[in-house]
């Protein structure tokens, strides 16, 4: 088994951030039944905040200096991610594609390195 | 407790890539897992194949979902750590450790508090 990051990609910058459980109820139910269908062999799902919530920490001279802010500026950035179990790259992809159809927006497929 | 992504950035310039020798980023990497395990806040972390390794889906206004080779876009995330700590100061301090071990930038986000379902422990 190979583990395999998504990435759901979002617009912060044009469309708000998904959590509202009742704006999105339809967006919350796809998901949901394509992570009960799948759920043995997710290891970790789960929606960040906003990227104004992040701290970033530079490394510089061995010491790791903190600063409020995400790392990048771009418009587009991870808005949750799932860690998902499968048997073969085919198999992912094809998960990533189902993924994609449950939030409807962009979903990076891209695998973990081996133990 | 909240959790927390700890996101390695990969950048090219980064003392990490200026090493001729990565074993002792691996080991203290291994030793610093173990720490996390010892404190209770261990979730997930591993490296990245390269982003070359990526497929990207987009979801179309006509509601198919289109398949293209690659990230998508440029990035530099290479790797990642899932904590579950009891507080922001104490998940800084684990990235502060996490940038310093392995020798390259991080990023520190919090997940939203309803998320997991189906990781073992995690409210």
């Amino acid at each position: 088994m190979t583990q395999y990051l998504f990435s759901v990609v979002h617009d912060y910058v044009n469309n708000p951030p998904i959590a509202d459980p009742v704006a999105d109820a339809a967006m919350y139910e796809r998901v949901g039944a394509f992570n009960e269908s799948i759920k043995d062999q997710i290891v970790f799902m789960g929606g960040l905040h906003a990227p104004d919530a992040a701290t970033t920490c530079n490394i510089a001279n061995g010491e790791a200096i903190a600063t409020d802010g995400p790392y990048t500026e771009s418009k587009e950035i991870i808005g949750g991610l799932w860690v998902i179990e499968a048997a073969t790259h085919d198999e992912a992809v094809e998960l990533g594609k189902r993924a994609s159809e449950a939030c409807g927006g962009m979903v990076e497929v891209r695998p973990f390195q081996g133990v | 407790m909240p959790l927390f992504l700890i996101a390695a950035q990969d950048r090219a310039d980064s003392p990490f890539n200026k090493l001729a020798d990565h074993q002792p980023v691996w080991q203290e990497l291994t030793e610093l897992d173990d720490e996390l395990r010892a404190a209770g806040a261990f979730v997930f972390s591993r490296g990245l194949q390269p982003p070359d390794a990526a497929v990207t889906f987009r979801a179309e206004d006509s509601g198919e979902v289109v398949a293209s080779a690659g990230p998508y876009a440029p990035t530099t995330l290479g790797g990642m750590w899932i904590i579950d700590v009891a507080d922001e100061a104490t998940a800084r301090e684990w990235a502060r450790r996490c940038a310093a071990a392995h020798r390259c930038d991080v990023e520190l986000r919090p997940f939203q508090p309803h998320v997991s379902d189906y990781v073992e422990g995690a409210s």
